[in-house]
């Protein structure tokens, strides 16, 4: 077997863990490791009310992310060795009033600084306030239409027009000065939003973005949100459609590992957290953001507005924590939610240490965005 | 057109609190605001506001700001900041400042920050150093043979030798084995099901290795062979661990980093998988494998079950010094996820630990196999799920 994709330029549906032999080593050898890629929220709020929202099931004591609490944590990133920071999780970050500074303050200490957004906000002017110093932005649109964008995402019609409008201005900064940032949008993919599958790929070759994703919606352990995963077969025609109209300068790609993997795990030790570790928008540390309820208080580690990030990293209770996933103790295939945000390095540090994948360093020129594994 | 007149002060402070209480939907009152993001920094959340109200066709506002946001303001560089945003005039009124903002929408056609937008040079090289040390300053605690964490368990186990010696051939089974450096692992495997029904050693030559073999084969007999091979070795450096003592290593437990001792175990029992795949002509690579509860709490009715939990919650409770009657079993799901509220003291205590303490005692006393939860915290919000599509409200 491979957790591994072909390292093609840009690499959306597989691990670039192999790329980090360091870490592994160290790993291995029982030493502690800095994560590498960090995926967070700045805030649990989000102005739109997305059916799927996974963040639904996501909910913990709030606290406020505010400028001190991120300009700490970014330091302490840089200090540890983390090397990319990604906003995303379970909150819009764009709508934080920190937001901007933080994407700023990252790029500067030469973290690389990644967002997922719904793209409501991210007007012109904010653009080109933050664009130079994302590594890429990605803009989530799960339909191509708007009376279908507004049912889904839960917001006014004109919203859409909006989203449209930043992206084509995401695009002209980009173009405009020439920046290394990769823009992406995505499509949260339901079996019952089959319809929106060809509007989409078809408004992305008008907005030209860099690519166009379709990925799975995850789901929690006992099926909370009612993901069909078996419904996923019937789209399969239709996505091949809509990669093929893939050009030049705009790529549609299917997530299709974790498609077809209809929410199964082939592995139960969770190894992934030290190397991709997850924090809510509440400023809580936990390994993954599947365990963000307090219901899985076990797994929460701290908290950044209340603990220094590298203090909290450097506790027993991190490791304590991360050696519990990685222990009999406990067996993603039951107590987890479906294809989580360490799903593919876990399946490969699984089938590395199960003896059934060579996880050496792969040959030839690494590809793009690794420092988000 | 009417001016909206904004009270900025009162905006923001709505706008933070509802970035805590309104987890969806969220959003400034006024809908010509829906695109504004505040900023500590007052004059660029001011600035923000003017290109929020005129990307949404919205010519003029007249903000007024209150004494402590007024304060704290440079109205000169907020003139000079919005000057190409709109026109702006500022005037004191009652502790504060008023903002008469117009012309939004001609002049911010043309609204740019003036930031060029190019990549900085990053500090990458110069944190090297400092990630290099910091990676470095914790060592790993690697055992050659076994270390302190193990000692108590191996040497015990030493004394207790029972799956010592090569196994017979037996009818409907089928008998594997393997050799490395000396040592050989015999396996009686069932090939209907897979599974290991009597396992044995020998050849070890230390007596480190012989305890450890020993307690492997214990441990892997009625396991599924492909268990045994992914995840039998981690069971082994699991339950030989003394959870008392620090744990063998600073990061993650791999059990050849625990102890060297624990990889000729590993080593045999993978090749014995290879050998039986090739003997019995299996060649499934899943592992589903989920230990079920005991056969004796499967059969306990749920109270006999509550009331086993509440005895060995109250035991725990006595050795860890706190109070029962401030955990209570609020559910068991599925027969084996038990779910507890805290009160009192403890509901403010670090349940974190408690948990974890809790559920270790749990499996120790009641059943290895149960899991602690703590009850589910749901938000305000009506939660759209997609599972709840055509149920009666």
């Amino acid at each position: 077997m491979t957790g591994m994709t072909d390292h093609t330029e840009l690499i959306l549906d597989g691990t670039k863990i192999a790329w980090h032999q360091d870490r592994i080593k160290a790993w291995e050898r029982g030493e502690r490791i800095a994560p590498i890629t960090i995926d967070m929220a700045l805030t649990r709020a989000c102005n739109f009310a997305c059916e799927y929202c996974y963040a639904m099931l996501q909910e913990n004591d709030r606290r406020v992310i505010n400028r001190k609490v991120i300009f700490d944590f970014l330091d302490d990133c840089a200090e540890i060795g983390v090397k990319g920071v990604s906003f995303v999780s379970d909150g819009e970050s764009t709508i934080s009033p920190v937001f901007s500074g933080a994407v700023r303050h990252g790029d500067e200490l030469g973290l690389s600084m990644a967002c997922g957004t719904n793209g409501f906000v991210l007007t012109e002017r904010k653009l080109e306030d933050i664009l130079a110093h994302l590594t890429y932005l990605r803009v989530n649109i799960s339909a191509g239409e708007r009376d279908r964008y507004a049912k889904i995402m839960g917001v006014k019609k004109h919203w859409f027009d909006r989203v449209c409008e930043n992206i084509r201005d995401m695009m002209a900064i980009k173009k405009e000065h020439g920046l290394g940032v990769t823009i992406g949008m995505q499509m949260v993919l339901m079996p019952e939003y089959k319809d929106q599958i060809l509007p989409l790929a078809r408004l992305g070759k008008e907005l030209r973005p860099d690519y166009l994703i379709f990925k799975h919606c995850s789901d929690s352990e006992d099926g909370d949100l009612g993901v069909d995963y078996e419904g996923y077969d019937g789209l399969y025609d239709t996505l091949r459609e809509a990669e093929a109209l893939s050009d030049d300068g705009y790529k549609v790609v299917v997530k299709w590992s974790k498609i077809e993997a209809k929410g199964k795990r082939s592995y139960q030790r969770c190894y992934g957290p030290p190397f991709i570790i997850q924090l809510s928008g509440s400023g809580l540390v936990a390994p993954c953001g599947m365990l963000f309820n307090e219901r899985y208080k076990k797994f929460h580690i701290g908290n950044i507005c209340e603990q220094r990030f590298k203090d909290i990293w450097a506790s027993d209770k991190y490791w304590q924590v991360m050696n519990y996933l990685a222990s009999p103790d406990f067996n993603a295939q039951v107590m987890c939610g479906s294809l989580c945000l360490q799903h593919k390095a876990n399946e490969a540090l699984d089938a590395y240490r199960k003896g059934q994948l060579d996880l050496q360093a792969p040959s030839g020129p690494p590809p793009r965005h690794l420092s988000f594994i | 057109m009417t001016t909206e007149r904004i009270d900025y002060d009162r905006l923001v402070a709505d706008y933070e609190s509802g970035l805590v209480d309104k987890l969806r939907g969220f959003g400034p009152a006024a809908e010509y605001l829906e695109l504004w993001v505040p900023d500590e920094d007052p004059i660029a959340s001011l600035c923000n506001m003017i290109d929020a109200a005129g990307t949404t066709g919205i010519d003029a506002v007249s903000v007024f700001i209150g004494p402590k946001t007024a304060a704290r303001l440079d109205a000169e560089a907020l003139r000079k900041a919005a000057g190409d945003l709109c026109e702006i005039r500022i005037e004191a009124e009652a502790d504060g400042l008023l903002f008469d903002v117009s012309n939004i929408l001609e002049k911010t056609k043309r609204a740019k920050t003036g930031k060029k937008a190019v990549w900085k040079p990053r500090r990458a090289r110069q944190l090297a150093a400092a990630i290099a040390k910091a990676a470095a300053a914790i060592p790993a605690n690697r055992q050659k043979g076994i270390g302190p964490a193990h000692a108590r368990a191996v040497d015990r186990a030493g004394r207790d030798i029972a799956r010592e010696g090569r196994l017979p051939k037996e009818d409907g089974l089928l008998l594997v084995e393997t050799a490395a450096d000396g040592v050989t692992l015999s396996l009686l495997v069932d090939p209907a099901e897979h599974v290991i029904r009597r396992a044995a050693h020998q050849g070890a030559s230390s007596a480190v290795d012989r305890a450890l073999l020993d307690q492997f084969c214990r441990l892997v007999e009625t396991l599924p062979i492909q268990e045994a091979s992914d995840h039998g070795v981690i069971r082994l450096e699991h339950r030989l661990r003394d959870k008392n003592q620090a744990r063998p290593v600073a990061g993650i437990v791999i059990p050849e980093a625990a102890g060297q001792a624990f990889l000729p175990p590993q080593r045999l029992i993978r090749a014995a998988l290879a050998l039986y795949r090739d003997r019995s002509g299996y060649s499934d690579s899943k592992n589903e494998f989920d230990p079920r509860p005991s056969a004796e709490w499967l059969a306990l009715s749920e109270q006999q079950r509550r009331q086993r939990l509440d005895a060995a919650i109250a035991e725990i409770a006595a050795e860890a010094g706190f109070s029962p009657v401030e955990v209570e079993v609020t559910a068991i799901e599925h027969g084996l996820r038990v779910v507890v509220r805290f009160l009192g003291s403890l509901a403010a205590a670090d349940r974190q630990g408690h948990m974890l303490i809790m559920e270790a005692g749990i499996k120790e006393k009641v059943d290895g196999r149960l899991e602690l939860y703590q009850e589910e915290l749901k938000d305000g919000n009506i939660i759209r799920r997609l599972s709840d599509r055509g149920k009666s409200p």
